[in-house]
Order: structure tokens, then C-alpha cells, then sequence
């Protein structure tokens, strides 16, 4: 069983497919990097698996439970980090954790021993008792990627989470990943920074107009195409599909 | 292992947060400024009246009860804070939405129809603690120039203006599922309960006005009715305004529920 198994999903908006019947397979421990230009559907997919966004058609379950029709037993088992998301700024980082950890069922105790456990690991501790406007983009990031562990999920579901930070900023949010399925847990994470990828994913699932149109390690994607790096895998892929 | 969500917890943290906040503070001062200044207006115009404390029974259909300012003070302390009741849910939907907290929200394992009912819920006790908080002490500072009033009679009154404000957070919270701006959500909110008001405070003047007011929730939360009180009117009353609730509230439950974020 994988961690996470989509078969045919499919997405309807008004006038665009943004899905077409996507397949995809994701097993456990394996850190998924999830590439497409934008509009590919790769946004569109982690929304459905958190529950944000219904699926027109097709299956989508998370450890064997069917994320369509039982999402919140679903949910249990992920942490999510959206592409863009706020948070309350006037809230110290501990507060707005606390919140979150309660709201994932957690009890007051175990949520401050997690807090200072995941701000240790990812460098936050510093800031814990800070406003959380107050903070730079990179340490905003720092208490996104902790609000998506701090229950400890299985899976952890990062829509773009290296966009739009400095090269440390990013080389910590990869860290931060790599560590987590270091552990044994699950991370799948979209981007179109193909160099993310190529340093920290196991596999490599490419998507262009809702459809999954290449999948296998970086170096099997390599090795296929003849290519010196992902970038060009992605643009003979991506133009092979148009 | 199953999660299980501590709801009231949540709802308790979130209530502090509604309370100790700017649109907190907004709630208190409006009703703190307009009692005093209520009252002082209606002392004003009290002494100016040729008998002192009359004018206020000039305006009463219960010849069998007599008000003094300070009763009517009471029921100016119920309208404002009524009035402060969408401060605390009008930007509960759109305002996550717009701020973009929804996602992560939603992300916890809680269904969305009890993320609605942890906005609601913290949004009914938020309001609940400034509308008794008002209310329970102001009894017995009423209670000792009104004899005639009963301790069922005063509360009976008072949970039906309690559920007047939950119709208005109802009311709020579909209006903010509706709308994508909280400037918006917020003139709505208030624009419909103002107008909701409008017929029930002309409602004697035309039985066309009767007619209207009786399809509002207000009505059945009026104090100065012309039927005689009994606890069966009450139930009734409350029966009424809990019916006329529920609509809003599938509304927005439905609304939210079917809608892509």
C-alpha cells in the first residue's frame, strides 16, 4: 500500500480541466518531488488531498483511507504547508502553534514538549515567544513547516515551500524535509525548482496539463532522456507533451 | 488511533481571542459609551419631563408595569450589545479566506461543518459574556425601582434577546460565507439586522408595520409586548426565533460546504 494512491482524479473548474485523470503512486518514506510548469494541476492535486478542493471524478486515498469520502480520518495522518497562506501575526509563533496543535488533537502538554522539540530541530526556538509578524519571510516559512509537523503527521503535503526564499532559506526548508523522511515519514512537495529536487527527492513525478506524463528516481529521468540535469528532462518532457 | 479534536478547548481559546482583541474592545466601549450616554440622555429628558420618570410609561403598553429610566437603561444596554454581536462573526469565513489561514485550518482533522461551529460557538460565547455580563448584575441594580419585576420575567426577557443576537451571528455567518471582502460582510451584517429592526420599532404605528415586524425575530424578542408575559410565551417566543435561526444557519453550513478553497 502506498502512502498515498491516486487513480483517474480528475478536476473540473468552469471552463478548465485542471485534471485529467491523474495516476499517481506515492510509497511510504519516499521524498516525492511533484513538477510542472505553472497551471500543471500539481496545486490543484495536493488541495484535493487535503480536502480544500472535491474531485470531479477518480480516487485519491492517503495510507489506504479514502480522502474523498472520510477526509478528516485522512487528514490525521498529513501535515500541509500551502503555496501562499497567512497567519495570525499579532499571535507569538508558541501561541499560533499551540492553536494548531489543539485543533489537530492534541492535548496542551504534548503541543508545548512538540513545540520545542520541532523549533530545536528546525531553528525557531529563538523566535518562539515573538509576534509572528515581527518574523522575516524565511523564519514565517520556518513557522509554516512547523505548523505542518507539529502533530507529527506521516505525510507531510508542501505546495511550493521553497518559492520565494533566499538560497539559505531554501537549503533550510530542504533540510528540514530531508530530515523528516530520515525518519521514516513521507514527503511529496511541489515545485518548479527542479534543482530542490534533483538534491533532495527520490522520485521525481512530472505533470503538464493535469496529466502525470514521466515518473522514476532523478538519475532514471537522467539516464531516459539523455540529459545532463532535470531542467532539460523537463523541457523535452514538458514540449513532448504539448 | 482515532484523533479527538478538544472542541471546547478550541472554542474557549478562540472566544479569548475574539474578546481580547481590537473588535473586543470596539464591543465593550460601544456598550459601555452608549449606556452612559443613554443614560444620561434619558436623564435628560426625564427631568424635562412635567413629572419626573413618566415620560418613559408615555411609551408603555403595559399599564400594569411602571419603568423608570433606569429600567429602560437596561433595555438599552440589551439593544447595544445586540448591535455588537456581528463584530464577532462577520469576517469569521471571508476573513480566513481572505488572510489565507483557511488552508492551514483545514488542513487539521475537523470536518468543515465543525469548523463553522467552532466560529459560531466561540462567536455565541464571545457575545454571550458582554450581553450577561450587562445583563446579570443589571437586575439587581433594576430589581429594587421595579417591584414589580420578577427574576423569570427579567431573564425570560433576557434569553430572548440572547437568542435574538445568536439569529444575528447566524445571520452574519451566512452573509460571511457569501462574501469575498470583510468590509462588506460587515455592512451587510449590519444593514440586515437594521433592517430587520425597522418594522419592529414601527410596529404600532400601522398594522401593515405589525404585519411586517411579525415575520422578524425581533418581534418575538421584544420586551414591551402587548401580550401578557407567562413562561409559556417565552418557550413560545424562543421556539420561534430557534426556527427562524436555522435556515441561516443550514445556509451557510451548505454553502460552505459545497463551495472549492
Amino acid at each position: 500500500m502506498g502512502a498515498i494512491e491516486i487513480k483517474q482524479l480528475k478536476k473540473d473548474y468552469k471552463d478548465v480541466q485542471a485534471l485529467k485523470g491523474l495516476d499517481l503512486v506515492v510509497e511510504e518514506g519516499q521524498v516525492y518531488g511533484f513538477c510542472g510548469p505553472n497551471g500543471a494541476g500539481k496545486s490543484t492535486t495536493l488541495k484535493i488531498l487535503v480536502g480544500l478542493v472535491y474531485a470531479t471524478g477518480g480516487e485519491a486515498s492517503i495510507k489506504g483511507i479514502d480522502v474523498l469520502n472520510n477526509g478528516v480520518e485522512a487528514r490525521e495522518h498529513i501535515g500541509y504547508l500551502p503555496e501562499s497562506y497567512g497567519m495570525p501575526g499579532g499571535d507569538t509563533v508558541r501561541k499560533f502553534l499551540t492553536y494548531m496543535g489543539i485543533l489537530s488533537g492534541m492535548s496542551k502538554e504534548d503541543v508545548a514538549k512538540a513545540i520545542e522539540a520541532i523549533s530545536a530541530e528546525i531553528n525557531l526556538t529563538d523566535n518562539l515567544d515573538r509576534k509572528i509578524k515581527t518574523l522575516s519571510k524565511g523564519n514565517k516559512q520556518r513557522v509554516g513547516i512547523a505548523q505542518a509537523m507539529i502533530h507529527n503527521p506521516d505525510i507531510l503535503l508542501f505546495d511550493e515551500p521553497t518559492t520565494g526564499l533566499d538560497p539559505l532559506g531554501r537549503n533550510e526548508v530542504l533540510d528540514a524535509m530531508k530530515a523528516f523522511a530520515e525518519k521514516g515519514k513521507t514527503v511529496i512537495f511541489s515545485t518548479h525548482i527542479l534543482s530542490d529536487v534533483e538534491k533532495i527527492c527520490d522520485t521525481v513525478g512530472i505533470i503538464h496539463e493535469g496529466l502525470l506524463i514521466e515518473q522514476g528516481s532523478p538519475e532514471e529521468l537522467r539516464q531516459k532522456h539523455g540529459s545532463k540535469d532535470l531542467d532539460e528532462v523537463f523541457l523535452k518532457v514538458a514540449s513532448h507533451g504539448n | 488511533m482515532e484523533t479527538k479534536v478538544n472542541f471546547p478547548v478550541i472554542i474557549w481559546q478562540r472566544t479569548l481571542n475574539l474578546l481580547f482583541s481590537v473588535r473586543g474592545l470596539i464591543a465593550l466601549l460601544m456598550s459601555v459609551y452608549m449606556v452612559v450616554a443613554g443614560a444620561y440622555l434619558i436623564d435628560m429628558l426625564m427631568e424635562s419631563s412635567t413629572i419626573y420618570g413618566e415620560l418613559i410609561n408615555l411609551f408603555n403598553d403595559r399599564p400594569d408595569l411602571r419603568f423608570q429610566w433606569f429600567f429602560f437603561d437596561g433595555a438599552l444596554t440589551k439593544l447595544v450589545t445586540l448591535f455588537t454581536a456581528p463584530l464577532f462573526v462577520f469576517d469569521a469565513v471571508c476573513g480566513d479566506k481572505k488572510a489565507e489561514r483557511i488552508g492551514i485550518l483545514l488542513s487539521r482533522p475537523i470536518s468543515r461543518v465543525q469548523y463553522m461551529f467552532i466560529n459560531l460557538g466561540s462567536a455565541i460565547l464571545a457575545f454571550s459574556i458582554l450581553f450577561f455580563g450587562a445583563l446579570g448584575p443589571g437586575y439587581f441594580a433594576i430589581q429594587p425601582q421595579v417591584p414589580e419585576l420578577t427574576a423569570g420575567a427579567y431573564f425570560g426577557t433576557a434569553g430572548l434577546l440572547w437568542l435574538l443576537g445568536v439569529f444575528t451571528l447566524c445571520v452574519a455567518l451566512l452573509i460571511s460565507t457569501m462574501v469575498k471582502s470583510n468590509l462588506l460582510s460587515f455592512i451587510i451584517s449590519f444593514g440586515l439586522f437594521s433592517f430587520y429592526m425597522l418594522p419592529n420599532t414601527m410596529k404600532y404605528n400601522s398594522d401593515a408595520m405589525l404585519a411586517a415586524a411579525k415575520i422578524t425575530p425581533h418581534y418575538y424578542a421584544t420586551y414591551f409586548t402587548t401580550n401578557d408575559v407567562t413562561a409559556g410565551l417565552y418557550i413560545g417566543h424562543a421556539l420561534v426565533i430557534i426556527i427562524m435561526c436555522l435556515p441561516f444557519l443550514a445556509l451557510a453550513i451548505w454553502k460552505f460546504k459545497s463551495e472549492d478553497l
